[in-house]
């Protein structure tokens, strides 16, 4: 019962880092149409940001997520101005947009390297461990699922509720449309660059948090995270949010069994990557796509 | 007076160049009609207009202000209103918020609501099926709500494309049965058919588009009786009987 707990608690706690991480990628998806890989090094540079601030001042983790939601956001929000804008604007195709996505990762990544390491870096912070009858929990853990439902929660009320989030879900299905109806496109965009961007720097602070910050991490998060992406449905956000926590549960059932087996528990991302397969081929555009 | 006006208008997509040189105006309180062949440039004129199809010379009026290179949705806030041809309803969104969607830019909430209770009594249709899907309507319902959705944004002008096409004969008259009350509420309507006689019969003014230029123009009874106009796009015989 307890190791089903643990089971369950670590799924969740895996499928919110890819919620925060992927909401990002599904949104301006759905309103840009086209994969952005620079995401990645956006979750490091989260974890970058929070990292020099707790150098300074080791009590102040809430600050710190909040100065990599805002750094994350606006380095998002130049790099749409300076390097995407113009292309779209230019109506470059899916393939240039990629690539530029990647190469200016690239920059980003070793920009991030030069300023703070190349090495693992650790934040100067000690979790609480609770022990709840054999149950294993650390109170970055609940701060991380708190964070990540709560912010679910919230989109989903911003979307429900709000002008901009109808603008929003406007343009997504129609942006032709969306501008006829009086919605200023650019801003609405870079509004969702901002958002996206400032969750995936909090998930990269929760995740050099809980394991080692180095330049690679955004990136070697972001394969699984892409999974949950697609695996939802790209662009669909309710999708991402069934599809992040599957996809953790699918891999901490992975870990179990390849424990059993006596595998190696390096080989978790390719069960998480068999879920998705399977799921492709009976649904091509994944859960909730349409 | 003359609230849209172009001139010489030039629009195409890409360097393809598509509409040659188009002059038109529209009047408030006016249907103006535009008819054409298929091809002949028609919707290319109301996205040039609008500002979706690129503008490649020439002038666009609205009441007196150049709004020639104006992004789309400043033309839209300044009071044109337009129902695109195809895909002009958000599909996945509810009938309340596609036409809530069409006031986003207005800041008057209670003005918006009470807009949104008239469209609804206008369009009862529309009423009975607020919380559905757009995507679910029928034919004709979605031709009410994709203008429904345009005049929510209080237009002065409305630039219709095709809003008859595809339907019943009844439905067809119950939409130009509307149309013209909205005329008579002072808006220019500039409405782009296939159903040349139709339109012309209905309309104050009519311009006749071909491989994107006006070869005729004239008031709607007038260019019906044409002859030569009555052979080459309505299949009517020369005379009038
Ligand atoms: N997005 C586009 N890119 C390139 N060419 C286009 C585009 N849209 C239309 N065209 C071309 O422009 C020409 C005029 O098309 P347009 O849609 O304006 O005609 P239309 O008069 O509205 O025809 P219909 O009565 O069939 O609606 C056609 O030759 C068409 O192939
Ligand atoms: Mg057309």
């Amino acid at each position: 019962m307890v190791v089903l707990l643990q089971l369950l608690l670590n799924s969740l706690i895996t499928g919110s880092i890819y919620l925060l991480a992927g909401t990002g990628l599904t949104l301006t998806y759905g309103l840009s149409r086209f994969p952005n890989f620079a995401y990645a090094e956006l979750i490091t540079l989260g974890g970058f940001v929070a990292y020099t601030l707790l150098q300074h001042s080791p009590e102040s983790f809430w600050a710190g997520l909040l100065l990599a939601f805002l750094t994350c956001g606006l380095v998002s929000v130049l790099s749409y101005r300076l390097v995407f804008s113009p292309l779209v604007n230019r109506r470059a195709s899916l393939i240039p947009l990629m690539v530029a996505s990647i190469g200016l990762g690239y920059v980003l990544r070793y920009t991030m390297g030069e300023i703070w390491s190349w090495s693992d870096l650790g934040y100067p912070l000690v979790w609480t461990a609770y022990n709840w009858g054999g149950l294993r929990v650390t109170s970055l853990w609940l701060y991380l699922i708190a964070v990540a439902l709560s912010a679910a929660l919230l989109l989903h009320l911003f979307f429900k509720c709000t002008k901009v989030g109808l603008a929003i879900r406007a343009i997504a299905t129609n942006p032709d449309l969306a501008q006829v109806s009086g919605i200023n496109l650019e801003r609405v965009i870079l509004f969702t660059w901002f958002l996206g961007a400032a969750l995936a720097g909090v998930a990269g602070v929760f995740r050099a948090a809980d394991t080692q910050l180095y330049p690679m991490m955004g990136w070697d998060i972001l394969l699984p995270v892409f999974a949950a992406v697609v695996l939802g449905g790209i662009g669909s956000f309710y999708g991402l949010i069934i599809a992040s926590y599957l996809l953790g549960l699918a891999e901490n059932v992975g870990v179990v069994f390849l424990q059993a087996t006596g595998l190696s528990t390096e080989y978790r991302m390719a069960i998480a990557f068999l879920v998705l397969i399977l799921v492709l081929i009976f649904r091509p555009r994944g859960l909730l796509g349409r | 007076m003359a609230c849209l006006v172009t001139r010489d208008l030039v629009i195409g997509y890409g360097d393809i160049v598509v509409v040659e040189g188009v002059s038109i105006e529209v009047e408030k309180g006016c249907l103006v009609a535009v008819v054409g062949p298929n091809g002949s440039g028609k919707s290319t004129l109301l996205k040039g207009i609008m500002g979706l199809a690129r503008r490649f010379s020439g002038h666009i009026y609205y009441q007196d202000q150049d709004i020639t290179l104006l992004p789309p949705h400043t033309i839209t806030r300044l009071g044109i209103g337009y129902v695109p041809q195809v895909n002009n309803i958000y599909g996945p969104l509810t009938v309340r918020e596609n036409l809530l969607l069409g006031a986003y830019f207005r800041r008057d909430k209670a003005g918006t609501e009470k807009d949104l209770n008239e469209i609804f009594n206008i369009f009862p249709e529309l009423a009975r099926r607020r919380d559905a899907r757009a995507e679910t309507l029928s034919g004709g319902e979605r031709q009410l709500l994709a203008i429904g959705r345009a005049l929510m944004g209080r237009p002065q002008v409305l630039l219709l494309d095709e809003p008859l096409a595809f339907l019943a004969p009844k439905t067809a008259l119950l939409i130009l049965e509307k149309l013209r009350e909205i005329r008579e509420r002072g808006l220019g309507i500039l409405l782009v058919e296939q159903n040349t006689f139709l339109a012309l019969e209905n309309a104050d003014y009519g311009y006749v588009l071909n491989q994107g230029r006006c070869v005729m123009e004239g008031k709607g009874q007038e260019l019906l009786s044409d002859p030569s106009l009555r052979e080459r796009f309505l299949g009517l015989p020369k005379e009038v009987r």
